[in-house]
Formats: structure tokens, sequence, C-alpha cells
């Protein structure tokens, strides 16, 4: 597979106890050291419990990375949201970013959906299209300069 | 009321997170909008080119949607 024909994949898990700062390090420093030598970029964000990350990189290489994922006795409850061959890396720079959890402040607006609420959909179109918006959230914060400082925390530049 | 997302074509604007929406049509994304404390709520279009600064969320939709508008028409030469 060429470069230009990238995987990308998204899931949601729930951990199976509470991660604390050291746990997340630990499992970012592992992910990351993982993912440099796979060719395997992406983000993840952890929320009060609930994983959801991004992976993109050689088909073969990702979904190998998922089913060992899926072993992790960290998590459990694995649901892949998303994943679909790309024309090219949305974090090529980030062999794992992470984010944090948004800020939440109870129902979106009049009139808007809530993307996290539409991630565990039972309808299949409104879960497809979360991921998708999830997918943008993440490429937004982790690239743009200005993002504010609480956005950045534990992310770390691929070498 | 929330809109409806039966995928049949309908516009549908999502929040992230507060200050972040997209939104989107039939399951292609037409933009989204992020509030900045500095600027406001600044709209920008699929490939994050920036659309315009505005006070109202609502006016920023409005930038979102009418250059989409736009494109669909053919009046963006």
């Amino acid at each position: 597979m060429s470069e230009r024909d990238i995987f990308t994949s998204l899931y949601s898990s729930n951990a199976t106890a509470p991660m604390t700062s050291s746990d997340l390090t630990a499992l970012l420093e592992q992910s990351r050291a993982a993912n440099r030598d796979r060719a395997i970029t992406g983000m993840l964000l952890y929320d009060r419990g609930r994983f959801i990350q991004i992976l993109e990189g050689p088909m073969d290489a990702v979904r190998d990375l998922l089913d060992r994922i899926r072993e992790d006795p960290r998590h459990s409850g694995m649901r892949v949201l998303m994943d679909e061959v790309i024309d090219r890396r949305q974090f090529a720079e980030w062999s794992m970013g992470f984010l944090p959890a948004p800020d939440a402040d109870g129902p979106p607006p009049e009139g808007f959906r809530d993307t996290f609420a539409d991630l565990d959909a039972a309808d299949g179109y409104a879960t497809h299209r979360a991921a998708r918006e999830l997918s943008m959230w993440f490429r937004v914060r982790s690239g743009e300069t200005a993002t504010p400082a609480r956005a950045r925390v534990a992310a770390e530049p691929q070498g | 009321m929330v809109a409806s997302d039966t995928g049949d074509g309908a516009l549908i604007w999502s929040r992230v997170e507060p200050g972040f929406y997209v939104g989107s049509r039939g399951g292609e994304f037409l933009g989204y909008i992020d509030r900045r404390p500095d600027r406001g709520y600044v709209a920008f279009d699929l490939h994050s080119s920036e659309l315009g600064a505005f006070d109202s969320r609502d006016d920023a939709i409005a930038a979102v949607e009418s250059q989409t508008s736009r494109h669909s028409s053919g009046a963006e030469a």
C-alpha cells in the first residue's frame, strides 16, 4: 500500500479502572513507541473512563494494532465507529497525540445535535457522522497554533 | 427541537464541545465554527479556510451555509 492509501479507524472503549495521570502517561509512552515502529499516527482522548482513539497508517498495521488493543485488559467494550481509506494522513505529526475531554456545560444549544451523544446512538448513520465530526475536532485541536493550552496537554509531536 | 439525522440530505449542526460546531448535509461536511476568546465565532470551510469572524454564532453559521450555497449554485467562479 502506498503512503497515499492510508487507512483510518476510530474506536471508543471503557477503562476497566479509573486512569490516573501517570497511567495515561505510561499508556501514551507505550503507544508512541509502538506507533513509530509501525508508521501509525493518531490521537487519543480520555474522558471520565472512556477512551476515544483515532489511528491511521497502513491498513494491515492499523488492523493488527486494533486486534492488540482489543485484548488490552485496561479497557473493555471496544467499538469501532469509523474505518475508511483516506487520501492522506490527518495527524502526520503525531505518533499519538493526547487531548483532554472537551469541557461539558450541559446540553447543546437548541437545534444542535450532541456529537458525543450521537457516538452512542443506535442509528449507524448518526454514529458515523459523529465519529467524523470528532475526527475533524481532533484535527483542528491538534493542528492549530492558537489552541488554548488546555487542549495540548501531553501532546507530543512525532520526531 | 434537535435536527433529525436521517441521512437524507438534511442540514445538521452538531456541537462537539462548547464553542466548536460542525455542519454537514447528507454526510458531507460543510465546515465548522470555532469560538475564540479574542475573535468571537470564526467560521471555516471544509478545508479549514477561514470564512470570517462574527459576533454571533448564527452569523457564523450563515457564512458556512452561504459559502456552500454559492459553491453548489456555481455563483462563485
